[in-house]
């Protein structure tokens, strides 16, 4: 292996400026791909180094319930061991200053003198202790109310002064996507406030702090013991598995997509390394004559093509290592956690091992031509290479070769995909759809250079010089204008893909609401509140129309058939019903809009506790009409027969229930009331002040908020995706500077000649500007439709609806990516044509 | 020892069939020294390009040292090349990435005869040989014409093949570094004892031959010994000192 790589260094030496721009296309793959991964690898060591504080204890317990008595007395003997523990009450609610609509709030109730067991709780000004008449508000409820700290602010059934602002709370992350603004309280102001009801939707967290020598496995075992599926138990050594889950899931997404950038740094290895064999040919056949085998030409090449790549995925895990905080600070608001930024060595690894591999790949087409080249290249005269020598390669065998080494890519390129995505069902989808649109970019490519050469006898461009000749480059030998637009169109094409996914994802949401579709939601109205919200609703102009309040009471599935649910073999999708609270409601007639699949609505009076259960839940629990379910609810067992099996399509309140129970099923429980209203997008406010005036504690939710916030949320993942397809981009325009970098000595003898015979300045400059946007507004363009096509198939693959095409997208990113691929062009060919014909001349004549 | 029998190449020119070489057969005894002269398109570097396996006949046969050679795949004929053959081109064909010393060392690496500090000697004592010891580390586009030959002969030269081809090797030289390089190519085919085969149309330096082949038409139109002998007397009265 010496002697290739000594020879191979050799050849870079003498001209290291040709393959510094292949290094930096190299180099930014590698940049982006350990940028992310990197990123997840500082998260990770985050968590797991500050676990206790994220958590704010040693073992969390979280429950859509608040804690029965014999858990409260559990926990209190677990204290009397020396367990200290501690409750965290969270939910939504509504706040406002008096003036103007009311905001919703996620709302957080807190022993504030024990939590949280580990971290601390940064409030501004930093010595202010809350008490039961004083809150804590994050910046944005103060920005929205327009109220600042020292004001007042009513919440439920009463007003509360803002002492604090909140600046870091260190289990922030654990409690996971929160709705609106936060506001913290002591536990007695919480509970004053009148909003946590029984059967209310919260989240209550209990906190436990062991002591050093405690066994934490053996305590959860307790624990599991007492709450049984009533509560998720996890540890802080778990390092937060919903979180991570949702970080590798992020993680694995945006690798791919750098490993974009990276393909496209293969192209242009690829295109470079051809254009470097060919000029290398005369050598190569010489080195066949002097005993070089094939095979030993090719490691040279090889160990060449692995130089470049070690130089720049060397460059690039070093700019990935410090890119990192960039992408922190993009997602900084999803994560809300201060990531401890450390060197990402596996992701570094990582990156280099598969920008080589990248590079190989690429690599193989150009030295696979090394073995055809014929040793008699090296004779003045041309000799025919008809006659074979035995074993010679025919023409259908270097057919052959061809193939292998189109197939050996493709195989490799799903490997590494494999391997960045750590999903082999993923890297397969996501490399069919890169494999297929190198394929077609590259026949889109040929076709285009064939029409454009044909284009070019038309009158028109024959008339302009400026036009003959920009286009003309394009097609002559050595070029590269394929690889050129196939590395600039997937960067188009990735980016754009990403911003159709988005918008038809938004689309979706809002069409999927018919336009008589409630708006507005109203939670936690208790019984007494009924009637009075029903009045109001009925009587109040705004209101287009509303139906009745539904009742509810949360309950969780226990048995089926007499058999608990935990002894049920269930699908991964179907498990978790295994911890789910249900919304338990009852309804005298069929929902609108629902079709009986199986059985038959019950009568007016039914003799029995029927239930109806929704087609997603009957599959998935493989119930039948006849089953019996049973359900824990605060306050009881709920037991009913399965009447009919149902599909319902309309969006109200009550009716898209997993299970709708007959009437008086639910009498004897403790109701809590859900409503949906329909009101003109103008007067939602109006309508939410006039609720939160009469009835503090009910909490209305527009749709509208939901809208705007999940909006906010696919903003910053398309920004993060931008972010790193971005760098897919930026390896495009190199590939194009690495091109004409290439062909430098020949555009440099063009223009003297072309000098010459009376070529200005400007008429040169133009020519260049032809060439860069042709070749950029056609990788715009193409980019585009591949994006439309690749969106319109996942569109139609996650949604189930059809892609509506819009074209401004496709002409903004033609028009961009000329105008980009043009300045680049100028820059790249910054020095050719300055230079004096004579000089130039010259040197072609000596 | 190069023995050649019923020699055909023909070549293909769009729907032509051209015979560049037609039946030609002859021997060449080890050591000896032969021009290949005929004017141009007669088949002379064509027929050295066979000799040196560059290219397949279409018909005959090549031996060198006993070996059929046009029987061999192409890496095996790599690998003979690189043992027994060396070439000194009219275009010298040096590597332009590779230093002097660099380019002379390339066969004993490809053929990995000697690593390391051998093939620098080896190498190292042919450019002295050839008056460059003080140019091993310029690159070819600092040498002259000159130069870049004697580094090319030095290159041939260092396998000890027992075969040297030479097709017009002072083609693109003025006749002083013409004579020079000549000289030398003669001086160190004496001290290896190599066959030497020298494609040329030049009569000075077919002069310098113990034999000469003329070709015409792709055939052999005469094969004498030559006129003056010089070749021989001088290769007697040379007294060139081994390797030092």
């Amino acid at each position: 292996m010496t002697f290739p790589l000594l020879m191979a260094w050799r050849e870079t030496r003498a001209a290291p400026g040709k393959f510094i721009f292949v290094v930096i296309s190299v180099a930014l793959g590698a940049t982006a791909l350990t940028a992310v991964t990197g990123f997840n690898e500082s998260v990770r060591y985050t968590l797991l180094r500050e676990a206790r504080s994220l958590m704010a204890a040693d073992i969390s317990l979280r429950m859509p319930v608040e804690p029965s008595a014999k858990e409260i007395d559990f926990l209190d003997r677990l204290k009397s061991r020396g367990i200290d523990s501690t409750r965290v009450t969270e939910t939504v609610s509504m706040a406002s200053t008096g003036q103007g609509p009311p905001v919703l709030v996620s709302v957080k109730g807190a022993d504030l003198g024990r939590y949280p067991f580990y971290g601390r709780i940064l409030v501004q000004p930093s010595n202010v202790q809350l008490d039961a008449g004083t809150v804590a508000v994050s910046d944005d409820l103060l920005l929205r109310l327009g109220t600042r700290v020292g004001d007042s602010i009513e919440i439920g059934n009463r007003r509360f002064r803002i002492a604090a602002r909140i600046v870091k709370e260190p289990d922030r992350m654990t409690t996971g996507f929160t709705l609106g603004p936060r506001v913290l309280f002591t536990r007695e102001g919480l509970s004053t406030a009148g909003i946590v009801i029984p059967g209310s939707r919260i989240t209550e967290r209990l906190l436990l702090k062991l002591r050093p020598d405690d066994d934490l496995e053996a305590t959860k075992k307790e624990l599991s013991g007492i709450f049984g599926r009533r509560a998720r138990i996890t540890d802080y050594t778990e390092t937060n598995p919903q979180l991570t889950r949702a970080l590798d899931r992020a993680t694995r997404f945006l690798s791919l997509i750098s490993l974009i950038a990276l393909i496209v740094a293969g192209l242009g290895v690829g295109a470079t390394m051809q254009s470097h064999l060919r000029q290398k040919m005369p050598n190569i056949a010489f080195m066949k004559c002097v005993g070089g085998r094939s095979d030993h030409i090719v490691s040279i090449y090889i160990a060449q093509a692995l130089i470049i790549g070690c130089a720049g995925s060397l460059i690039g895990i070093l700019l990935g290592a410090f890119a990192q905080a960039e992408f922190s600070r993009l997602v900084s608001r999803y994560f809300d956690i201060a990531v401890i930024l450390v060197w990402p060595w596996t992701a570094m690894l990582k990156a280099v091992a598969a920008s080589l591999a990248t590079v190989f790949l690429f690599a193989l087409p150009a030295l696979v031509a090394i073995a055809e080249v014929k040793p008699a290249l090296i004779l003045r005269k041309e000799v025919s290479g008809e006659t074979m020598a035995p074993g010679q390669p025919r023409q259908p065998q270097r057919a052959r070769r061809s193939v292998v080494a189109a197939a050996l890519i493709a195989i490799g390129l799903w490997g590494i995909a494999v391997w960045v995505g750590s999903s082999i069902k993923y890297a397969t989808v996501f490399a069919a759809i890169l494999i297929g649109s190198l394929l077609v970019l590259g026949a889109l490519g040929g076709i285009l250079l064939h029409s454009i050469r044909r284009l070019s006898r038309f009158r028109i461009i024959r008339r302009s010089a400026v036009l003959r000749h920009g286009i003309a480059n394009l097609y002559r030998p050595g070029a590269h204008a394929a690889a050129i637009l196939a590395s600039l169109s997937i960067g188009v094409m990735v980016t754009l893909s990403i911003y159709f996914l988005q918008n038809s994802l938004l689309e979706e949401v809002r069409l999927t609401a018919p336009p008589d579709t409630p708006n507005l939601f109203l939670i936690n109205i208790t019984d007494r509140e009924r009637d009075g919200i029903t009045r109001l609703l009925e009587n109040d102009p705004a209101v287009i129309e509303h139906q009745a309040l539904s009742p509810s009471v949360a309950a969780q599935l226990s048995t089926i058939d007499g058999r608990p649910l935990e002894q049920i073999p269930l699908e991964e999708g179907a498990r978790r019903f295994l911890n789910t609270q249900f919304v338990l409601t009852w309804a005298r007639d069929m929902p609108p809009a629902t079709d009986i699949l199986e059985g038959s609505w019950w009568p007016a009076q039914p003799t029995e506790s029927l239930v109806s259960v929704q087609e997603f839940a009957a599959q998935a629990l493989g119930l039948k009409v006849g089953s019996i379910l049973e359900w824990t609810a605060i306050g009881g067992y709920i037991r009913a027969r399965v009447a009919n099996i149902r599909r319902t399509n309309a969006l109200r309140a009550g009716a898209n229930n997993q299970f709708i129970l007959s009437p008086g099923t639910l009498d004897n429980f403790l109701l809590v009331y859900y409503g949906s209203i329909r009101v003109k997008p103008e007067n939602a406010a109006a309508i939410q002040t006039r609720v939160f005036q009469q009835f503090p504690t009910v909490t209305v939710i527009n749709a509208a908020d939901i809208l705007e916030i999940i909006q906010g949320v696919m903003d910053q993942v398309s920004l993060a995706t931008r972010f790193v397809s971005g760098f897919a981009i930026l390896g495009g325009l190199v590939v194009l500077a690495s091109s004409i970098a290439g062909s430098r000595y020949r555009r440099i003898r063009e223009t003297a000649i072309l000098k010459t015979v009376g070529a200005t300045r400007g008429m040169l400059l133009r020519m260049l500007c032809a060439e860069f946007a042709v070749i950029g507004s056609a990788a715009g363009i193409i980019g585009g439709a591949l994006a439309a096509v690749a969106s319109a198939v996942l569109i139609g693959q996650i949604l189930d609806t059809p892609y509506k095409f819009s074209w401004p997208p496709v002409f903004f990113a033609a028009i961009s990516t000329a105008m980009l691929t043009v300045l680049t062009g100028w820059v790249a060919s910054y020095g050719i044509l300055d230079r004096k014909p004579l000089d130039i001349l010259r040197q072609i004549e000596s | 020892m190069i023995v050649v029998r019923n020699l055909v190449k023909t070549i293909r020119n769009g729907a032509h069939a051209v015979e560049i070489i037609r039946n030609i057969s002859f021997d060449v005894p080890s050591r000896q020294f032969v021009a290949v002269m005929g004017p141009s398109g007669s088949g002379k570097s064509t027929l050295l390009g066979l000799i040196a396996g560059l290219d397949w006949p279409s018909s005959g046969s090549i031996l060198i040292d006993g070996q059929e050679i046009t029987k061999l795949r192409e890496d095996e004929m790599a690998e003979l090349r690189g043992k027994k053959l060396g070439f000194v081109f009219q275009s010298y064909h040096l590597i332009p990435t590779l230093t002097a010393l660099e380019n002379v060392m390339l066969p004993l690496e490809f053929n990995r005869v000697t690593g390391g500090n051998g093939a620098v000697q080896r190498a190292a004592y042919l450019l002295e040989s050839v008056g460059l010891a003080d140019r091993r580390d310029h690159y070819p586009a600092q040498l002259s014409g000159g130069e870049q030959q004697r580094v090319a002969l030095a290159r041939a030269f260092v396998m000890k093949p027992s075969v040297l081809l030479a097709d017009e090797p002072t083609g693109n030289l003025d006749s002083e570094n013409g004579r020079h390089v000549l000289e030398l190519l003669i001086r160190l085919n004496k001290e290896e004892g190599t066959t030497l085969i020298l494609v040329t149309h030049d009569e000075m330096l077919a002069s310098q031959a113990e034999r000469r082949i003329l070709l015409r038409d792709g055939q052999i139109v005469g094969d004498l010994p030559s006129p003056s002998g010089r070749g021989r007397r001088d290769s007697q009265q040379a007294g060139v000192p081994g390797e030092g």
